[in-house]
């Protein structure tokens, strides 16, 4: 059954395959076909256009339309997309501090920076009451505010304690080191400074803790007594580094 | 006999999977010269013509079938009749 179909429909191909061509090869016949079949596609297209068209008319929706038309006009312009009239009535409120005419709704976020309250705007904010303070005014009338200049004077003391002190706690603790170290110490204490600065105290008999367990173990008892008086003499001279570093050095060489 | 032959070339195409193709490409370029919007403006007219009543579908057609078919650009009609015929000699060399 399945062979003969397929005889079948071989057969039919060819048929077709041979009239088709019979018609190609004709060409005022193709002509005049393809012109045909032309006016029919674009019939087709035109019936489709009609069919959308009279059925929208026939839901009316396209009179609805012209309705909302004509309402418009009566309406003033003020409207939104939304059909929402204009929300920027919002009352602006004057900044106490700047004197800004600020919205209401940012209101608050503006004081927090204004105020000096926030984070990032903390240094902003000093400043200008540093520089308002020192032209017109001595006394300073929000309360917060002398607190935040006395946190600035301890963080920039606090700098220079602990940048001095960590140098010398760095050189003390590798006794007997190479001028190498002194050097790495440097940019250690450039860094570690500004963090250690509340922790000069404690720092300090940390150092002197790890001097004694160090010098213990490669030095003698001498030199270890040396170092600390040395020690002692680095911490009052500040500015001695390197000299103290040799120091010690020398007088156990001179032992 | 024009019918006949209309008929038989949309059988052809139809069974070598090209109608279609066809039928897109004829559109796109109606779309493309702005013929489709032209038409659709002419029915608009005739509708809102008659303000009393809206016209029937056969009316319509009866209408506006005859200006849609003079609205096509010679250009257009040239093109894609050369371009049909040239489709049609390529289906039939590359054979069913």
């Amino acid at each position: 059954m399945s062979k003969s179909q397929k005889l079948d429909d071989k057969q039919i191909l060819s048929k077709l395959a041979k009239d088709f061509h019979e018609l190609v090869t004709n060409k005022e016949v193709l002509r005049t076909s393809v012109e045909s079949f032309l006016n029919n596609v674009i019939d087709e297209l035109t019936l489709g256009i009609i069919f959308d068209l009279h059925r929208k008319y026939k839901t009316s929706s396209y009179e609805i339309e012209m309705e909302e038309d004509d309402g418009d006009d009566d309406e003033t312009g003020e409207v939104d997309i939304f059909a929402q009239h204009d929300i920027k009535k919002t009352q602006d409120c004057v900044c106490p501090n700047c004197d800004r005419a600020v919205a209401a709704t940012r209101f608050a976020p503006h004081l927090e920076a204004c105020m000096g309250m926030g984070r990032n705007r903390f240094r902003n904010a000093t400043r200008r009451v540093a520089s308002s303070s020192s032209k017109d005014r001595e006394n300073s009338s929000f309360s917060g505010v002398p607190s935040d200049d006395e946190d600035d004077i301890d963080w920039n003391s606090g700098n220079k304690r602990g940048k001095k002190k960590k140098r010398n706690g760095n050189k003390k603790s590798k006794s007997g080191g190479t001028p190498k170290k002194s050097g790495d110490s440097k940019p250690n204490d450039s860094s570690n400074a500004e963090v250690e600065a509340e922790e000069d105290d404690l720092s300090s008999l940390r150092d002197l803790l790890q001097d004694h367990s160090n010098s213990s173990s490669p030095a003698d008892s001498v030199s270890s007594s040396h170092s600390n008086s040395s020690k002692k003499k680095e911490k009052s001279k500040n500015k001695k580094n390197k000299r103290d570093r040799s120091s010690p050095s020398s007088s156990i060489s001179a032992e | 006999m024009s019918q006949d032959y209309d008929a038989k070339i949309n059988l052809h195409l139809d069974i070598n999977h090209g109608l279609d193709r066809v039928t897109e490409l004829v559109q796109t370029r109606l779309i493309e010269c702005g013929w489709r919007d032209q038409v659709r403006l002419a029915c608009r007219k005739a509708i809102t013509e008659n303000e009393k009543h809206i016209p029937t579908v056969d009316d319509l057609i009866a209408t506006v079938t005859p200006k849609a078919r003079s609205m096509v650009p010679d250009s257009v009609k040239r093109e894609l009749l050369h371009e049909l015929e040239s489709i049609l000699i390529n289906v039939d060399k590359f054979g069913y």
